[in-house]
């Protein structure tokens, strides 16, 4: 089955990346595809780079690089919420002369298209909220 | 993309207006969605119902409108819009102006909804 996500929590503050972590984690191990990850809202900053959890807990930016890496998995952010939020890669960074950009390794900023186009090419969406 | 079948998808709103930008975000969402010329279903339930009301002018705390928004809807051909009555009800909101003309649905119509949707984006 194909698989998409939608992430809407905050990572840390709220448990919904990581649910959506576990989740993505488990359609994998059981043979299922998982075509799109899109972070929305507050899950946008998963994909900042300077997050540094403390070391007895997890580090969810760079488990989701990881398994995006292992499974070639394509995890996308949404570029208006990110920009909001201060998630920007180099071009944002550049085209609003902010003083650095800290996109995280296996992360891509998109648009909201991109959340559609899952929808409408996966066999399930679940939705992990707020 | 596979253009043979149109896909049937339900956005369900349950955020209030301005407290979490979340509500806005949701629009944000239906109004992309809505360009991609699918079989389209809104449905405002719980808090959500707090979005419709043409009452208040959120200028005054610097936020775009939600209600002018949604008032948008019919621009983007999108007329597929249910309003969960118990929730206006409970809120009072059972004879205020909404911004949008949809159709009011109860539980069992939710339910329905629901089940006919191929995709459901929970807001």
């Amino acid at each position: 089955m194909k698989f998409s996500l939608l992430i809407l929590g905050a990572p840390y503050s709220s448990q919904s990346v990581q649910s959506a972590l576990r989740f993505a984690q488990a359609a994998l191990a059981g043979g299922h595809e998982v075509l799109r990850v899109f972070f929305y809202h507050d899950a946008v900053n998963i994909a900042n780079a300077l997050i540094t959890p403390p070391q007895d807990e997890p580090d969810l930016p760079r488990e989701w690089a990881a398994l995006a890496e292992q499974h070639d998995l394509d995890l996308v952010v949404c570029i208006a919420s990110a920009l909001k939020r201060g998630v920007l890669d180099e071009g944002e960074a550049k085209r609003y002369q902010r003083p650095a950009a800290n996109l995280a390794r296996g992360f891509e900023i998109s648009g909201l298209g991109q959340l559609t186009e899952a929808a409408l090419l996966s066999d399930r969406l679940v939705t992990f909220g707020p | 993309m596979n253009d043979k079948a149109q896909k049937h998808i339900l956005i369900v709103l349950r955020q209030p207006p301005y407290g979490s930008s979340l509500a806005r975000e949701a629009l944000d969402a239906v109004l992309a969605t809505a360009v991609f010329e699918q079989k389209l279903t809104v449905l405002f339930t719980g808090d959500g119902v707090w979005q419709l009301p043409t009452a208040g002018d959120s200028g005054l705390i610097d936020r775009k409108s939600c209600a002018k928004a949604i008032a948008a809807f019919p621009l983007y051909d999108l007329k597929a819009v249910y309003i969960d009555s118990d929730a206006l009800q409970q809120r009072n909101l059972a004879t205020a102006e909404l911004a949008v003309d949809g159709k009011l649905v109860n539980r069992a119509d939710m339910q329905a909804l629901l089940d006919q949707a191929d995709t459901v984006l929970s807001f």
